[in-house]
């Protein structure tokens, strides 16, 4: 599988090299990453972020790795509410919202 | 001090990260899926708005819990204190329950908590002479500097890497999950630049998707983008740095 996919890199570079193929660079790819991931290339750069991702031992890390770095800052990422601050909204919400309408200004 | 879970959703790390670029696509239209599928249709919404008007204190007790601390976090790169921060907070919510009445469902219920969020804690930093220079969230459209170090790219030919990202990520998950790893992300985290920190936030932490952001944040769908793809760089990077090192 990895073999394959070095030997494809190997041969696609061959080609742009001679400009035969139209084919990205590293550096290229790693600029383009999130606008691959967010859907927001061309059909024409899409197809050359996949085929540049397919040949490269190495892009596809890189792309796993920014997956990994959200997710572990995901795990530092706490949602939770000091229980003083959730009482006091919440009373505040009662006496704002439990008024009769004609007490309102 | 913080309760926190250190777990990771392995299953969907794995999903990504089981390589080749045939799952990249698929992650790539899972995430639009997902940016799709976490915006509430409008009738839930309406009926959440409904139970708001209504005096329902469950749903606002949902909503805090929600957003609270999100909010703080977001309060905070405006402020100086995390007292000043709480108190932006607090005065949010109390907006929200009296303005949900004329709240105009043209935007999504958290979009427009958001906004009224941002408002306050850009007046009240202004006040407080600590509104800096509106940095990159107004100003982030320029590309600015490569993300990634070119002096990795000088491989022959030249673009290609010479300096390849390490295995790390091949690490046990409990290397992964290490106290000392976890407080270098928060840390890095903490140190992006306000306008990354903000969407970051809102993205990756709250699972918004990029048009609510942009509406929040008052920011175009290009300099959403740029700004996300600064701060996932910046934080690969510094988790790169830190186990590289080790
Ligand atoms: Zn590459």
């Amino acid at each position: 599988m990895r073999a394959e996919r070095m030997l494809r890199g190997a041969l696609m570079k061959a080609l742009a090299l001679v400009g035969l193929h139209p084919w990205l660079t590293c550096r290229e790819c790693v600029r383009l990453v999130t606008e691959f991931l967010e859907g927001a290339l061309s059909p024409e750069d899409r197809a050359l972020v996949l085929a540049h991702l397919k040949g490269c031992p190495h892009c596809p890390r890189y792309v796993r790795q920014i997956e990994l770095a959200v997710q572990l800052a995901g795990a530092t990422t706490s949602n939770s509410v000091p229980p003083a601050t959730r009482a006091q909204l919440l009373d505040a919400f009662r006496r704002e919202r439990h008024r009769p309408p004609e007490e309102e200004t | 001090m913080r309760h926190m879970s250190y777990r990771l959703a392995w299953h969907s790390v794995r999903y990504t990260l089981c390589a080749g670029a045939v799952e990249v696509e698929a992650v790539a239209d899972d995430e639009e899926t997902r940016s799709h599928a976490a915006t509430p249709p409008a009738s839930a919404e309406g009926l959440l708005v409904d139970a708001l008007r209504g005096g329902d204190e469950r749903v606002f007790a949902s909503l805090i819990d929600k957003h609270t601390s999100a909010m703080l976090r977001l309060a905070s790169l405006y402020v100086p204190t995390r007292a000043v921060a709480e108190e932006v907070v607090q005065e949010t919510w109390l907006a929200v329950v009296r303005g949900v009445d004329s709240f105009e469902e043209r935007s999504s219920l958290r979009t427009w908590i958001f906004r009224i969020l941002l408002n306050k804690a850009k007046s009240s930093g202004l006040a407080e002479r600590r509104n800096l220079p509106l940095d990159d969230l107004d100003g982030g459209e320029a590309e600015g500097p490569p993300v990634v170090d070119p002096a990795r790219f000088t491989g022959l030919p030249r673009g290609y890497w010479s300096s390849p990202p390490n295995h790390w990520d091949e690490l046990p998950e409990e290397r992964l999950l290490a106290r000392e790893t976890l407080a270098l992300v928060e840390r890095a985290m903490e140190s992006l630049p306000r306008g990354q920190r903000a969407v970051f936030e809102l993205r990756d932490l709250q699972h918004w998707t990029a048009a609510e952001v942009c509406e929040a944040l008052g920011i175009t769908a290009a300099n959403q983008r740029v700004l996300l793809h600064r701060a996932r760089a910046r934080l690969r990077t510094s988790v790169e740095e830190y186990l590289d090192a080790r």
